[in-house]
Protein backbone atom coordinates (compact mmCIF):
# COMPACT_ATOMS: atom_id res chain seq x y z
CA UNK A 1 0.00 0.00 0.00
CA UNK A 2 1.05 3.37 -0.80
CA UNK A 3 2.27 6.24 1.81
CA UNK A 4 -0.73 8.64 0.62
CA UNK A 5 -2.53 5.88 1.64
CA UNK A 6 -1.04 4.19 4.52
CA UNK A 7 -1.17 6.95 6.88
CA UNK A 8 -3.59 9.63 5.80
CA UNK A 9 -1.42 13.08 6.46
CA UNK A 10 -2.62 16.50 6.21
CA UNK A 11 -3.28 17.30 2.87
CA UNK A 12 -3.20 13.83 0.98
CA UNK A 13 -7.06 13.28 2.07
CA UNK A 14 -9.31 13.91 -1.42
CA UNK A 15 -10.73 16.38 0.57
CA UNK A 16 -7.05 18.39 0.74
CA UNK A 17 -6.28 17.77 -2.83
CA UNK A 18 -9.38 18.71 -4.02
CA UNK A 19 -9.10 22.19 -2.00
CA UNK A 20 -5.44 22.88 -3.01
CA UNK A 21 -5.66 21.60 -6.65
CA UNK A 22 -8.85 22.19 -8.48
CA UNK A 23 -8.35 25.74 -9.42
CA UNK A 24 -5.12 23.86 -11.70
CA UNK A 25 -7.38 20.70 -12.70
CA UNK A 26 -10.55 23.08 -13.21
CA UNK A 27 -8.17 25.62 -15.39
CA UNK A 28 -6.31 23.85 -17.61
CA UNK A 29 -9.99 22.68 -18.86
CA UNK A 30 -11.32 26.18 -19.28
CA UNK A 31 -8.16 27.30 -20.93
CA UNK A 32 -7.72 24.46 -23.15
CA UNK A 33 -11.43 24.20 -24.06
CA UNK A 34 -12.85 27.56 -23.55
CA UNK A 35 -16.23 26.62 -22.20
CA UNK A 36 -16.89 26.53 -17.72
CA UNK A 37 -19.35 23.94 -17.77
CA UNK A 38 -17.29 21.53 -19.88
CA UNK A 39 -14.30 22.54 -17.99
CA UNK A 40 -16.18 22.17 -14.40
CA UNK A 41 -17.43 18.15 -15.62
CA UNK A 42 -13.92 17.29 -16.89
CA UNK A 43 -12.21 18.67 -13.28
CA UNK A 44 -15.58 16.41 -11.32
CA UNK A 45 -14.27 13.74 -13.24
CA UNK A 46 -10.21 14.21 -12.60
CA UNK A 47 -11.21 14.21 -8.95
CA UNK A 48 -13.79 11.24 -8.78
CA UNK A 49 -10.86 9.03 -10.92
CA UNK A 50 -8.67 10.67 -8.31
CA UNK A 51 -10.36 9.13 -5.71
CA UNK A 52 -10.46 5.45 -7.02
CA UNK A 53 -6.64 5.82 -7.99
CA UNK A 54 -5.48 7.23 -4.28
CA UNK A 55 -4.00 4.24 -3.13
CA UNK A 56 -1.60 4.26 -6.12
CA UNK A 57 -0.21 7.50 -5.41
CA UNK A 58 2.70 7.68 -3.22
CA UNK A 59 2.81 11.24 -1.91
CA UNK A 60 1.29 14.47 -3.32
CA UNK A 61 3.92 16.01 -5.15
CA UNK A 62 2.49 12.48 -7.24
CA UNK A 63 -0.96 13.33 -6.86
CA UNK A 64 -0.68 16.65 -8.50
CA UNK A 65 1.57 15.22 -10.96
CA UNK A 66 -0.78 12.36 -11.33
CA UNK A 67 -3.97 15.69 -11.36
CA UNK A 68 -2.26 17.40 -13.78
CA UNK A 69 -1.83 14.56 -16.73
CA UNK A 70 -4.67 13.44 -15.90
CA UNK A 71 -6.34 16.79 -16.48
CA UNK A 72 -4.38 17.30 -19.87
CA UNK A 73 -5.97 13.74 -21.13
CA UNK A 74 -9.67 14.46 -20.84
CA UNK A 75 -9.17 18.07 -21.92
CA UNK A 76 -7.80 16.83 -25.15
CA UNK A 77 -10.16 13.83 -24.85
CA UNK A 78 -13.54 16.12 -24.52
CA UNK A 79 -11.99 18.01 -27.83
CA UNK A 80 -11.28 15.57 -30.08
CA UNK A 81 -15.05 14.17 -28.98
CA UNK A 82 -16.67 17.20 -29.28
CA UNK A 83 -14.65 19.01 -31.89
CA UNK A 84 -16.86 22.28 -31.34
CA UNK A 85 -14.13 24.71 -30.90
CA UNK A 86 -13.64 28.09 -32.86
CA UNK A 87 -13.41 26.59 -36.54
CA UNK A 88 -12.73 30.07 -37.01
CA UNK A 89 -9.31 31.37 -38.21
CA UNK A 90 -6.90 33.73 -36.91
CA UNK A 91 -8.22 36.68 -38.81
CA UNK A 92 -11.61 35.92 -37.71
CA UNK A 93 -10.88 36.84 -34.32
CA UNK A 94 -11.88 40.26 -33.24
CA UNK A 95 -9.27 43.09 -32.95
CA UNK A 96 -8.06 44.18 -29.65
CA UNK A 97 -7.42 47.94 -28.95
CA UNK A 98 -4.99 49.10 -30.95
CA UNK A 99 -3.72 51.16 -27.44
CA UNK A 100 -4.00 48.08 -25.52
CA UNK A 101 -2.56 48.35 -22.15
CA UNK A 102 -0.54 45.41 -20.03
CA UNK A 103 -3.53 44.05 -17.94
CA UNK A 104 -6.38 45.14 -20.73
CA UNK A 105 -9.35 42.58 -19.90
CA UNK A 106 -9.96 43.24 -23.67
CA UNK A 107 -6.26 42.47 -25.14
CA UNK A 108 -6.18 38.92 -22.28
CA UNK A 109 -9.60 38.16 -23.98
CA UNK A 110 -8.44 38.08 -27.63
CA UNK A 111 -5.22 36.35 -26.58
CA UNK A 112 -7.73 33.47 -25.19
CA UNK A 113 -9.57 33.33 -27.96
CA UNK A 114 -6.67 33.50 -30.41
CA UNK A 115 -5.00 30.56 -28.21
CA UNK A 116 -8.48 28.83 -28.88
CA UNK A 117 -8.06 28.67 -32.36
CA UNK A 118 -5.24 27.03 -32.25
CA UNK A 119 -4.13 22.94 -32.93
CA UNK A 120 -4.53 20.36 -29.85
CA UNK A 121 -1.05 20.36 -29.52
CA UNK A 122 0.30 23.91 -29.15
CA UNK A 123 -2.81 25.31 -27.45
CA UNK A 124 -2.16 22.47 -24.40
CA UNK A 125 1.41 23.23 -24.15
CA UNK A 126 0.85 26.81 -24.26
CA UNK A 127 -1.56 26.41 -21.39
CA UNK A 128 0.70 24.69 -19.78
CA UNK A 129 3.72 26.69 -20.12
CA UNK A 130 1.70 29.82 -19.15
CA UNK A 131 -1.19 28.79 -16.55
CA UNK A 132 0.98 26.47 -14.95
CA UNK A 133 4.64 28.31 -15.69
CA UNK A 134 6.28 24.93 -16.46
CA UNK A 135 9.41 24.58 -17.97
CA UNK A 136 9.26 22.33 -21.36
CA UNK A 137 10.72 18.93 -19.81
CA UNK A 138 7.25 18.95 -17.49
CA UNK A 139 5.42 20.10 -20.18
CA UNK A 140 6.59 17.26 -22.52
CA UNK A 141 6.18 14.63 -19.39
CA UNK A 142 2.61 15.74 -18.66
CA UNK A 143 1.67 15.80 -22.40
CA UNK A 144 4.07 12.31 -23.35
CA UNK A 145 5.86 13.87 -25.96
CA UNK A 146 9.16 15.25 -26.57
CA UNK A 147 10.62 17.88 -25.41
CA UNK A 148 11.80 19.30 -28.78
CA UNK A 149 8.32 19.24 -30.27
CA UNK A 150 6.90 21.06 -26.77
CA UNK A 151 9.57 23.81 -27.54
CA UNK A 152 9.34 23.76 -30.89
CA UNK A 153 5.22 24.73 -30.79
CA UNK A 154 5.54 27.10 -28.06
CA UNK A 155 7.90 28.70 -30.36
CA UNK A 156 5.66 28.75 -33.24
CA UNK A 157 2.86 29.77 -31.37
CA UNK A 158 4.34 32.85 -29.57
CA UNK A 159 5.14 33.85 -33.60
CA UNK A 160 2.25 33.13 -34.66
CA UNK A 161 -0.01 35.37 -32.26
CA UNK A 162 3.05 38.41 -31.29
CA UNK A 163 2.69 38.85 -35.50
CA UNK A 164 -1.25 38.52 -35.34
CA UNK A 165 -0.98 41.72 -32.64
CA UNK A 166 1.71 43.43 -33.91
CA UNK A 167 -0.08 43.43 -37.54
CA UNK A 168 -2.99 45.37 -35.50
CA UNK A 169 -0.56 47.59 -33.93
CA UNK A 170 -0.97 46.02 -29.83
CA UNK A 171 3.10 44.89 -30.54
CA UNK A 172 5.17 47.16 -27.49
CA UNK A 173 9.18 47.55 -28.20
CA UNK B 1 9.84 37.08 -20.50
CA UNK B 2 8.62 39.69 -23.22
CA UNK B 3 5.31 41.67 -23.48
CA UNK B 4 3.21 39.23 -24.68
CA UNK B 5 4.35 36.46 -22.46
CA UNK B 6 3.87 38.99 -19.38
CA UNK B 7 -0.13 39.12 -21.02
CA UNK B 8 -0.23 35.49 -21.76
CA UNK B 9 0.60 35.01 -18.38
CA UNK B 10 -2.16 37.19 -17.12
CA UNK B 11 -4.76 36.10 -19.36
CA UNK B 12 -4.49 32.48 -18.51
CA UNK B 13 -4.21 33.04 -14.68
CA UNK B 14 -5.87 30.65 -12.69
CA UNK B 15 -9.58 30.62 -12.14
CA UNK B 16 -11.88 28.86 -9.37
CA UNK B 17 -14.32 26.53 -10.82
CA UNK B 18 -18.34 27.58 -10.49
CA UNK B 19 -19.34 27.98 -6.96
CA UNK B 20 -20.31 24.17 -5.15
CA UNK B 21 -17.71 22.04 -7.26
CA UNK B 22 -16.61 20.31 -4.18
CA UNK B 23 -20.48 19.18 -2.93
CA UNK B 24 -20.63 18.31 -6.73
CA UNK B 25 -18.25 15.90 -6.85
CA UNK B 26 -19.03 14.51 -3.27
CA UNK B 27 -22.67 14.12 -4.77
CA UNK B 28 -21.13 12.22 -7.69
CA UNK B 29 -19.30 9.66 -5.54
CA UNK B 30 -21.80 9.09 -3.37
CA UNK B 31 -23.76 7.93 -6.49
CA UNK B 32 -21.07 5.60 -7.75
CA UNK B 33 -22.00 2.00 -8.30
CA UNK B 34 -19.75 -0.35 -6.98
CA UNK B 35 -17.59 -1.90 -9.62
CA UNK B 36 -17.39 -5.19 -8.32
CA UNK B 37 -21.53 -5.30 -7.83
CA UNK B 38 -21.53 -4.10 -11.65
CA UNK B 39 -19.20 -6.88 -12.40
CA UNK B 40 -21.31 -9.29 -10.05
CA UNK B 41 -24.75 -8.43 -12.00
CA UNK B 42 -23.02 -8.62 -15.12
CA UNK B 43 -22.16 -12.16 -14.36
CA UNK B 44 -25.41 -13.48 -13.20
CA UNK B 45 -26.93 -11.95 -16.67
CA UNK B 46 -24.69 -13.94 -18.84
CA UNK B 47 -25.03 -17.02 -16.82
CA UNK B 48 -28.54 -16.64 -16.81
CA UNK B 49 -28.26 -15.44 -20.36
CA UNK B 50 -26.12 -19.03 -21.47
CA UNK B 51 -28.93 -21.20 -19.29
CA UNK B 52 -31.73 -19.23 -20.61
CA UNK B 53 -30.52 -20.56 -24.04
CA UNK B 54 -29.95 -24.11 -23.30
CA UNK B 55 -33.27 -24.22 -21.91
CA UNK B 56 -34.39 -23.11 -24.97
CA UNK B 57 -32.05 -25.53 -27.42
CA UNK B 58 -33.30 -28.13 -25.22
CA UNK B 59 -36.84 -27.64 -25.62
CA UNK B 60 -36.73 -26.96 -29.54
CA UNK B 61 -34.68 -30.65 -30.00
CA UNK B 62 -37.15 -31.87 -27.37
CA UNK B 63 -40.10 -30.71 -29.97
CA UNK B 64 -38.62 -31.48 -33.16
CA UNK B 65 -37.65 -35.08 -32.00
CA UNK B 66 -41.51 -35.43 -30.79
CA UNK B 67 -42.68 -34.53 -34.84
CA UNK B 68 -40.33 -36.43 -35.66
CA UNK B 69 -41.76 -39.80 -33.93
CA UNK B 70 -45.54 -38.61 -34.65
CA UNK B 71 -44.48 -38.07 -38.79
CA UNK B 72 -42.58 -41.39 -38.42
CA UNK B 73 -45.99 -43.00 -36.69
CA UNK B 74 -48.20 -41.76 -39.26
CA UNK B 75 -45.61 -43.10 -41.87
CA UNK B 76 -45.87 -46.88 -40.31
CA UNK B 77 -49.60 -46.72 -39.65
CA UNK B 78 -49.76 -46.19 -44.12
CA UNK B 79 -47.48 -48.93 -44.51
CA UNK B 80 -49.72 -50.98 -42.16
CA UNK B 81 -52.57 -50.32 -43.53
CA UNK B 82 -51.71 -50.78 -47.17
CA UNK B 83 -49.63 -53.78 -46.14
CA UNK B 84 -53.21 -55.33 -44.51
CA UNK B 85 -54.94 -54.11 -47.67
CA UNK B 86 -52.56 -56.23 -49.56
CA UNK B 87 -52.90 -59.21 -47.69
CA UNK B 88 -56.58 -59.44 -48.61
Amino acid sequence: MSALARTVEPGCDLASLMREHRSMVFSIAYHFLHDRDTADEIAQEVFLSLHRNLAALESPAHAMFWLRKVAVQRSIDASRRRRRWPQVGLDAVAEPAASAQPGDPMLGKTLRRLLATLPETPRMAMVLRYQEDLGPTEIAEAMGIPVATVKSHIQRSLALLREKLERRGVGRP
Amino acid sequence: MDWLEEELKRALAREEPPPGFEFRVWRRLKKTFPRWLAAAAALLLVAGGAEAWHWHQGRMASRQVMLAMRLAGEKLNLVQTHLRRQGR
